[in-house]
């Protein structure tokens, strides 16, 4: 066999192998979208924006998709893609234009929770939702959010702190 | 509190998916988002150049060297002979 074959055939070898990694990542991509949208979801609380998040993040980690080895990997980058993403899209459409509520439980639950829930920073919501809705430990969410173990603590414990002041009504 | 935060996130993992994110192809949509970051880099920099350019331009510099007489097929008046004729 010559050089020029062996070359054309590793050269075809590459190609093969990133239109391969192409597939996993697409394919991957779309059977994760209804979890991405639900964490969006849970952090934002506003369809349109969890959909602006997962839209941006989709396209994020196709452009990743060289950078990425194993799936486990690219399952960690988009949620920390996508947590960024929904913080960002949450600074910048302010909720704080929300009405005060003076007493939060004379909604239903689930809504006074929600209405609590709007009046917290974004970064706030987004540790709370990592934490109650996806379930995931210290090192998980530092992880995410790339900051140190003892700060999600601390944030977490914040957090909490800010929820209750609020449920309360302090 | 703990219990209220835990039931209020428990909607979410049934909360249904809008469709036009299930049908979304990233492929594509990935494709027309950096035809446009090409169009808005492209635009911005020949703004650049004309607005970082343009205090230097001077009649002479702008006047094009293209030859029209050799597509023409004749001679063109120099432009000092019509102001001649005008009695400039």
């Amino acid at each position: 066999m010559s050089v020029v074959t062996q070359a054309v055939h590793a050269v075809s070898g590459l190609f093969a192998r990133a239109k391969r990694s192409e597939e996993v990542v697409n394919a991957f991509l779309q059977n994760e979208r209804p979890w991405m949208y639900r964490l969006a979801l849970s952090i934002t609380q506003r369809s349109d924006l969890a959909e602006d998040a997962v839209q941006e993040t989709l396209i994020r980690c196709w452009r990743s998709t060289k950078k990425l080895t194993q799936v486990g990997d690219l399952k960690a980058f988009c949620r920390q893609v996508l947590v960024r993403r929904a913080i960002t899209v949450l600074k910048a459409h302010d909720s704080n234009q929300l009405p005060e509520i003076e007493d939060p439980k004379e909604f239903g639950e689930q809504m006074s929770v929600r209405l609590v829930l709007q009046t917290l920073p974004p970064d706030s919501r987004a540790i709370l939702a990592l934490s109650y809705f996806e379930g995931l430990s210290y090192q998980e969410i530092s992880e995410t959010l790339g900051i140190p173990s003892g700060t999600v603590a601390s944030r977490l414990n914040t957090a909490r702190d800010r929820f209750r002041d609020a449920w309360e009504g302090k | 509190m703990k219990d209220q935060l835990e039931n209020f996130y428990l909607q979410f993992h049934e909360a249904e998916v809008p469709p036009s994110l299930v049908q979304l192809d990233v492929p594509t949509l990935e494709k027309r988002r950096v035809g446009r970051e090409i169009s808005v880099w492209t635009v911005a920099f020949v703004l650049a150049w004309i607005l970082t350019s343009a205090p230097t331009w001077t009649p002479a510099s702008v006047q094009p060297s293209f030859a029209w007489s050799s597509v023409l097929g004749r001679q063109l008046e120099p432009v000092a002979s019509l102001d001649a004729e005008e009695g400039k």
